[in-house]
């Protein structure tokens, strides 16, 4: 075969490479983490440092024993390292948590040929591990106990229930409720906020407050809705995360569960209780969104984001939020190399 | 003294060839010019002129030679220096004309003089742009739709704005009254029909337009190929070969007969002067008029850092300063060392970015890795010969995968196991 002389390509640099696209998920990330250090103190702060440290001891070993390059420079094991500690309560077993760390780099990235072969999010696969191995027996997660096949002695490993936050939240908390009671008592019988408290009765809709905090939050990254929801804003502005998947799966989880739940065929909990109860928003907006995991066309991320909301209303109807929502990304993310070979463009336009 | 921003492209938004003054001059400074007598567009001409000879502006320096060469006309008066392969933009050496230009210039000689002489004709003035490809007087005149610009908008927008672009009407009122093709032809792709027909339909009072409606597969519908294929149907027909059959696309064979006369008879003007835009690194873009010919170091005095010439997603390398500045050529760009993107630095992340830009609508990682398995038949079904080599793929891919490297690479695998087969 004769031999082909190619001209070179340009090959710019342009401003969003993958450390830069990291550094903004990152920066996104970081009121979240910076609110369970206050909020939780050490314990917080250690589960976070020993998973990122196992994220990026795991790479670098099976880096320099495949003798290819490190990569650990761009940040991606810093961030998944946080995820994983964000979904994860903090009264968890270190050592546990760190085997469970240790294994989701490993099976969940490493094992695939690293990021962008892996169809799982190693994160959500840390984090099914931690489950597999030792439920809680949390409200939540109960649910999947009747179903465990394990001798009993494996329940009862030490994974402690999420513990209320420290008091600093508990003094902010009550001074809500004061501020909120006073503005009742200074208006007198206030209609208004009377009518607001009987219709988020009627519709069973989370108060105000709950958005600001979750007081029964479970893991790291459930305080606050609104610790979450900017940093999300940021991040589908700036293109980093795409929000079609995110967005058609709220849709479309949302859309069930209210339509069962009008019909009243289903006794299922109300979807934007479970938004703040559940690490739901947290798993759509840095888990569901990114682009690495999810299919590469925007029919195939729409057509991923509808799975994903079908996947994530079953558990919801069942009454098994966390554990089922944990299941139904990687149940949708195994569906991705499907999605993608039949969406991908097969000629121009 | 206007000045745009680089976003992107270094060429200023709205900025056009024929209308944007330029915003300086650039002389030529004692710098010799070199004049290649072969470009991307053109087969090689055949020398007239060697080291030692004395010639006036205007005066042509070669002859066509082959059926798609054409003549090229001395831009300045001077002594030439040397007939020798020098590199240009693509990488490929080729025969050039050093010429030593005398101060103060001589009176030019009449382009059209010039070229009777030789026995050549001038189409100096004619509005001979992209959308419209002369492929010799009195054989056919061809119309190209397959252009596609690149950016955001559909083809199919780009191409009605090229059509309603009012200069098309009347350069080919004036192409048809100097050069009296035999035929005019239309050439379309099978999402442009619709247009086509539309527009055949309003230049109908002027000429009867032919229709050329091209094959998915066909690799790429830049008029010189199209000429070059229409060559090999010609010999073909001259001498038939029981073996192989004729190809299919024979749809100019009307036209057939003229294309002998084309080794004499493609035209162009002696293009003294053009306009580029020139950025440097993040700098603002600006229009500045250069001579042709002129080494790339007249303009790069004082600048380090590596050159691209061409547009930032199209271009090449400058491998040195003796470069010579060309009228093809439209932008030059002195990048920032950073900025150059010299090796892969990841793996695909799946991310797709590349699908999002690519104006062609390609899948551009999928295409890679049949490449890179060396199942081109299948790329050539996803479209591998419809890439255009924009390079937007290389451009968004956070992890600098060199794609449109790739998809380069694998036409050319793909033409020569053509050939080969």
């Amino acid at each position: 075969m004769k031999a082909s002389v190619l001209p070179p390509m340009p090959l710019l640099r342009q401003g969003s490479g993958l450390r830069s696209m990291h550094l903004q998920s990152l920066l996104a990330l970081s009121p979240l983490v910076l609110v369970s250090w206050i909020a939780w103190g050490l314990p917080a702060l250690r589960l976070q440092a020993l998973s990122v440290l196992a994220f990026i001891g795991v790479e670098a070993l099976v880096k320099a024993a495949l003798g290819n390059r490190q990569r650990f420079g761009d940040g991606h094991s810093l961030l998944n390292g946080l995820l994983l500690a964000l979904l994860c309560p903090v009264g968890v077993d270190p050592l546990a948590f760190f085997g469970c760390a240790l294994l989701a780099a490993l099976v969940g990235e490493q094992f695939f040929g690293g990021m962008g072969r892996t169809p799982f999010h190693p994160a959500i696969v840390g984090r099914l591990l931690l489950f597999l191995l030792a439920p809680s027996s949390r409200g939540s997660e109960a649910g999947l106990q009747a179903l465990w096949w394990l001798p009993q002695g494996w329940l009862s490993w030490p994974i402690a229930d999420a513990p209320r936050a420290v008091s600093v939240w508990d003094e902010a908390w009550r001074a809500l409720r004061e501020l909120e009671r006073i503005a009742i008592d200074q208006a007198g019988q206030i209609q208004g906020l009377d009518r607001i408290a009987g219709l988020q009765e009627t519709l069973r809709l989370p108060g105000w407050r709950e958005f600001l905090w979750a007081p029964d939050a479970a893991a790291l990254g459930q305080l606050s809705l609104l610790l979450v929801v900017p940093g999300a804003v940021l991040l589908f502005a700036r293109r980093v995360l795409d929000w079609k998947a995110p967005f058609i799966a709220l849709l479309v989880c949302g859309g069930v569960l209210s339509l069962l739940d009008a019909a009243s065929l289903v006794e299922s909990p109300p979807f934007l209780r479970a938004l703040v109860s559940t690490p739901l928003c947290l798993l759509l907006v840095f888990y569901s969104s990114n682009p690495v995991f999810t299919p590469m066309t925007p029919r195939g991320r729409a057509l991923y984001g509808l799975l994903l909301g079908l996947c994530m209303s079953a558990p919801l109807l069942l009454g098994l939020p966390d554990p089922g929502l944990l299941l139904a990304l990687p149940l949708a993310g195994a569906l991705v190399p499907w999605i993608d070979y039949w969406t991908l463009p097969r000629g121009p336009r | 003294m206007q000045r745009m921003r680089l976003r992107r492209s270094i060429r200023p938004a709205g900025w056009c060839l024929r209308d944007a003054p330029p915003l300086r001059q650039l002389e030529r400074g004692g710098h010799n010019l070199i004049l290649p007598l072969r470009s991307y567009r053109y087969d090689q001409a055949r020398a007239l002129v060697q080291a030692g000879d004395e010639v006036r502006s205007g005066q042509p320096l070669s002859e066509a030679c082959g059926l798609l060469s054409r003549p090229r006309l001395a831009p300045a008066s001077g002594r030439v220096l040397a007939v020798e392969n020098r590199a240009l933009a693509d990488g490929c050496r080729v025969p050039c004309v050093l010429l030593q230009v005398s101060a103060p210039d001589e009176a030019p000689l009449d382009p059209q003089t010039a070229l009777s002489a030789q026995g050549m004709e001038s189409s100096e003035g004619l509005p001979l742009d992209y959308e419209l490809e002369l492929l010799g007087q009195g054989g056919i005149l061809l119309i190209n739709c397959v252009e596609t610009e690149f950016g955001q908008r559909s083809r199919r927008a780009a191409l009605r704005d090229e059509l309603e672009h009012p200069r098309l009407a009347p350069a080919l009122q004036l192409l048809l009254e100097r050069c009296r093709p035999a035929s005019v032809w239309i050439a379309f792709d099978d999402h442009q029909e619709e247009d086509a027909l539309a527009l055949k339909a309003s230049l109908a009072p002027l000429a009867e337009l032919r229709p050329l409606k091209l094959s998915p597969d066909y690799p790429s519908a830049h008029p010189l190929l199209l000429a070059r294929r229409l060559a090999r149907l010609e010999a073909a027909l001259a001498e038939p070969d029981p073996l192989r059959p004729l190809p299919s696309q024979g749809l100019l064979v009307l036209g057939m007969e003229r294309l002998a006369l084309l080794q004499r008879r493609l035209q162009v003007g002696p293009a003294d002067r053009f306009l580029i835009s020139w950025a440097r690194g993040e700098a603002e873009a600006e229009v500045l008029e250069v001579p042709s010919g002129l080494p790339l170091q007249a303009l790069l005095d004082g600048t380090e850092g590596e050159l691209l010439l061409g547009s930032l997603l199209t271009g090449s390398r400058a491998p040195g300063g003796e470069m010579p500045l060309l009228p093809p050529l439209r932008t030059v760009f002195a990048p920032d060392p950073g900025q150059i993107a010299d090796s892969i630095e990841d793996a695909c992340i799946t991310c797709g970015l590349c699908l999002d830009a690519c104006p062609q609508n390609l899948a551009p990682p999928r295409l890679a890795h049949l490449i890179e398995e060396q199942r081109l038949e299948e790329a050539r079904r996803m479209g591998l010969n419809h890439c255009l080599h924009c390079g937007i793929c290389s451009w968004v891919c956070p992890s600098r995968i060199h794609l449109g490297h790739s998809l380069r690479k694998g036409r050319w695998l793909l033409r020569e196991a053509r050939d080969e087969s």
